[in-house]
């Protein structure tokens, strides 16, 4: 055994000395490489678990909005006919209103033009009257040779009358 | 050609300690590692630069290879420092030994005795024999760690039928067998691809030993990744309850 140990150099100063070499290798790049890469994974795990967990939950989110969306299209649009169908039975209601109230007052200004025309028709036959009484008279004068104030009105009235009845 | 010796060869004395070569080039490795180490802990970011992003996949799958052993991966987180380290020493030490000047580069004294001032850990039984106590020592603390006292010293001494005492009396030897096994693996690798080199460069010293050099390499990475792989497949044992086993 003593032979062994000595050809092969064996001594248990140099055994210690490659055990601590060892042990520092170990400390250091436990110090230097494994923890700190070991933390650097976990978290950049950690990290990729919460975004994919975001991003699912983001997910999720957009798909409720969308339905929310496309509900609250759903429900605006049916209001929107339903509103569309009330403004255009109100506006019939209101274009019969309209019309109702155009054609009385029509009916009111025709009523109103046509007594006006009547005034006015009526008017115009009293002046005519007058101017022909005045022509009736002045004829008369020319043709009799009489006093203008001796005419007699009475006879101004019957020749008046005799001419609107040939006339007629 | 100059000789070769199984023990690793002192450059100086502190006192009766011999500072031998593969003491140095160990320290080198510790000195390379930890300075690797510091520079690569300044640049940690959030977005991983070229370093980090190798570090952080070479550490994702190490962690998926330790789960494919143990099942379970806060286990695997538990124990990766302890195995990775294993790995990254055992590489750097092989590597460093095969660069330029190792083994070439030395101290001749009067006697025209040449000592290499520089050579792998690896071919000195004392690193391989300090790791493989570290890895058994650390494997059955793991393992008491894991199932506690009363339950990793039932492995070794139980009484409740001879067979199982027999077993006990089994588990301790080959706890020790292993010890040796592991540190005779490494150095016999290590040890024999030292000497190798060393006759091809002395019987044809130009291209001839190209090859050898890569396959010294590929050998280095391929024994520390052994190494690595015992020690988890021994940790997986000791810390896996019997009944869990199947």
């Amino acid at each position: 055994m003593e032979e062994f140990i000595k050809q092969f150099g064996i001594d248990w100063r140099l055994l210690v000395s490659q055990a601590v070499n060892f042990l520092i290798v170990l400390t250091v790049l436990r110090m230097f490489v494994y923890k700190p890469v070991a933390t650097i994974l976990r978290e950049r795990r950690r990290k990729v678990e919460e975004g994919i967990a975001k991003s699912e939950e983001a997910d999720h989110r957009l798909h409720d909005v969308q339905e929310m969306a496309r509900e609250k299209m759903r429900e605006t649009e049916e209001r929107a006919v339903v509103l569309l169908r009330e403004v255009d039975a109100r506006a019939k209601e209101r274009e019969a209103i309209l019309l109702d109230s155009s054609r009385k007052k029509g009916e009111v200004l025709l009523q109103e033009a046509g007594k006006s025309i009547e005034a006015e028709r009526m008017k115009a036959r009293a002046e005519l009257d007058r101017e022909a009484r005045t022509l009736v008279r002045s004829a008369v004068v020319r043709v009799v040779g009489m006093d203008a104030e001796k005419v007699d009105e009475a006879m101004i009235e019957k020749a008046l009358r005799g001419a609107v009845a040939k006339q007629a | 050609m100059h000789e070769i010796f199984l023990s690793a060869e002192p450059l100086f004395f502190i006192g009766t300690y011999p500072f031998t070569n593969t003491l140095l080039v160990s320290v080198l490795a510790v000195g390379l590692i930890a300075m690797g180490g510091y520079l690569l802990q300044r640049k940690y970011a959030e977005v991983p630069g070229t370093a980090q992003g190798i570090v952080e996949i070479v550490y994702e799958e190490l962690v998926k290879l330790m789960d494919s052993v143990l099942n379970n991966q806060k286990k695997s987180e538990q124990y990766l420092p302890f195995v990775a380290t294993i790995f990254i020493f055992i590489l750097v030490s092989n590597w460093l030994g095969i660069l330029p000047g190792v083994g070439s580069l030395g101290i001749e004294d009067a006697h025209h005795h040449f000592t290499p001032l520089l050579r792998s850990p690896a071919s000195d039984l004392n690193f391989t024999l300090a790791l493989a106590v570290i890895t058994v020592v650390a494997v059955n603390i793991f393992g008491i760690t894991a199932m506690g006292a009363w339950r990793h010293a039932s492995r070794f001494f139980n009484f409740t039928s001879p067979i199982n005492f027999f077993v006990g009396i089994l588990e301790f030897i080959s706890e020790i067998a292993r010890m040796i096994s592991f540190a005779f693996r490494l150095f016999g690798n290590v040890f024999a691809g030292e000497v190798l080199l060393v006759v091809i460069a002395f019987l044809v010293p130009f291209i001839a030993p190209v090859p050898f050099f890569f396959l010294e390499i590929f050998v280095g990475f391929i024994q520390a990744f052994v190494f690595a792989m015992l020690a988890l497949v021994f940790i997986a044992i000791a810390t896996v309850e019997h009944g869990e086993e199947h």
